[in-house]
């Protein structure tokens, strides 16, 4: 059931009322409501008011003046299947913290024999819960944290790299949406490594970050040329470009390619990476911005990547 | 006694059961402790997953290198040091000050080259490629430490080499770190035969394959190998600083 339906009849309480005499209403429930009310359906007293708060407008209310009433229309299945959304999102967000890719994977070991982040996002979408929410309350905040939690060096790429493969088990799940257009990436980056550099494993590891924080990654591989990076910005407009580089003879690379796109797009936003790049070059050679780490990248993509 | 020619090169194919490629040493440069309880607590050691990869992958290794090392001894009198550089044969190198003054009281040099060939680097790329990024990363982590150890071995060849003299060695240094520059490859590669050890270079300095270690190491009776060489480095994010020393020529 979706949750603009209901099976209450067609009455939505917002249509008969005016919007101030709807705050009264609310307030007034809400009062009547707080203390006992949460503590006999066993759930927090804040979830409590944010779910009477979400539904109220949805649903019909024989007697305004008795919440007691209304409330049994909520019945012990709908709160149920309120408390499971939460459940469902909370558990796909722990499993891409985790690295929990699927019910077989044996890692992590505390999390044997259960469901995995394969699992948990169909069973997400399965149960009504919208693309968007699984996307952005779940998948995009667990591949947050693993980012943060990579910068603090409390974890190592090894699992940052597990985390992405639950996420991209997720993601599978969500791709007709994005195909469909229902649910949309942030944007578009179009990644590389530059000019005679071989190095990959680097800007892979960033791509996926990346990627878990529902952007479209457009990697174009290694030893890059400014000609297909230009190609590339004319094929995504408005995307942002990520360079890497791993030596100090192909990072001076970086800067042609930079002056290439910024004279044929001049409002493409340009990040820069790798082993010998710096804050100071990355200003020097007109790049946007630069990240010693993944999760530096996003928050660049996240303020100054976004189209406005 | 050795009496080293322009033409003295020495070539190498150690198989894998002769390097040392230790698990620990592996866990921790993935960036782990090594040796603590596996995961669900990740910070107290390194998580099976990654421990069990190690051991799975290890193996495979020998199967999947061509090990190819060896070095030149270039002519007594023919190198020359300043404060930050230094020349060789009529190549000038400059190396900074750091190397340069390590390498001072050489009486010669040995520049060196060490790979193990392009198929563990092939392997990881499929892998990364093939869904299942942890292993090719594991894999990639696997083949540097690797080929370190080929230069590792390769140093006490050298020590062994020059023993019968009365000569010591340095630690080896490569273009790219402390201060020198990664461009002065070419130079390097000019002392050494044409695709010495089956390794040559892109005009970007990249050797290929990729997994190689090129460098030179200092010869000379009062010359003196440092058991660790982190403190003097500037690359303080390097992966492979470590706070204990790495082991010796002697003790490896």
């Amino acid at each position: 059931m979706r949750q603009s339906e209901t099976r209450f009849g067609p009455y939505r309480l917002a249509d008969h009322l005016t919007t101030d005499r709807r705050k009264v209403r609310v307030s007034a429930v809400r009062a009547r409501l707080r203390g006992g009310t949460s503590r006999r359906h066993n759930i927090s007293e804040p979830f409590f008011l944010e779910f009477v708060e979400s539904y109220f407008y949805n649903l019909i209310a024989p007697d305004f003046d008795n919440p007691w009433r209304n409330l049994r229309f909520f019945s012990q299945h709908e709160m149920e299947n309120t408390v499971s959304t939460n459940e469902i999102l909370d558990s796909l967000q722990r499993c891409i913290e985790r690295g929990k890719v699927n019910n077989k994977s044996p890692h992590p070991p505390d999390m044997k024999g259960q469901d995995g982040a394969d699992e948990l996002a169909r069973k997400a979408l399965d149960t009504g819960i919208p693309p968007q929410d699984v996307l952005s309350k779940a998948l995009v905040i667990g591949m947050q944290h693993v980012g943060e939690r990579f910068r603090n060096k409390e974890i190592f790429v090894p699992d940052v790299l597990m985390s992405a493969k639950a996420m991209s088990a997720a993601m599978e799940h969500l791709k007709p949406f994005f195909e469909s257009n229902a649910l949309k990436h942030r944007g578009t980056v179009v990644m590389g490594t530059v000019l005679g550099d071989l190095h990959d494993i680097g800007k892979k590891i960033v791509s996926m970050v990346i990627e878990g924080a529902g952007w479209e990654v457009v990697d174009l591989g290694t030893d890059v040329s400014p000609e297909k990076f230009l190609n590339a910005v004319a094929q995504h407009p408005g995307c942002v470009v990520g360079l890497s580089a791993l030596l100090t003879t192909t990072m001076i690379n970086m800067e042609t390619t930079v002056r290439h796109i910024k004279a044929q797009h001049p409002g493409t936003k340009i990040i820069v990476g790798g082993a010998p790049v710096t804050h100071d070059f990355a200003s020097k050679i007109g790049a946007d911005g630069y990240s010693p780490d993944p999760q530096g990248a996003v928050e660049f993509l996240n303020t100054r990547g976004l189209q406005s | 006694m050795i009496g080293p020619t322009a033409n003295d090169t020495y070539v190498f194919s150690p198989s894998f059961s002769d390097l040392t490629v230790r698990r620990e040493l592996l866990e921790k440069i993935l960036g782990y402790k090594g040796g603590g309880p596996p995961d669900h607590a990740v910070r107290a050691g390194t998580p099976a997953v990654v421990s069990n990869l190690i051991e799975e992958i290890l193996p495979e290794v020998p199967s999947r290198i061509s090990v190819r090392c060896g070095f030149r001894i270039l002519p007594v009198g023919s190198v020359s040091v300043a404060s930050d550089s230094l020349s060789c044969n009529g190549v000038r190198f400059t190396t900074g000050a750091i190397i340069a003054k390590r390498l001072r009281a050489s009486t010669t040099l040995a520049p060196f080259v060490a790979t193990i060939g392009s198929q563990m680097e092939d392997w990881s790329r499929e892998l990364m490629a093939g869904g299942d990024p942890v292993k090719g990363f594991i894999v990639d982590a696997i083949a540097s430490e690797t080929v370190e150890q080929v230069a590792e071995w390769l140093e006490k060849r050298v020590a062994e080499h020059v023993k019968p003299r009365g000569w010591n060695i340095t630690n080896r240094y490569s273009p790219g770190y402390c201060g020198w520059s990664v461009a002065e490859q070419h130079e390097l590669f000019s002392l050494l035969p044409e695709r010495f050890c089956g390794v040559s270079l892109t005009v970007s300095s990249l050797m290929i394959p990729i997994k190689s270690v090129s460098g030179v190491i200092g010869l000379g009776p009062t010359v003196k190998r440092d058991a660790s060489i982190c403190s003097i480095c500037d690359l303080k994010d390097c992966f492979r600083r470590q706070d204990d020393p790495l082991p010796t020529v002697e003790e490896a």
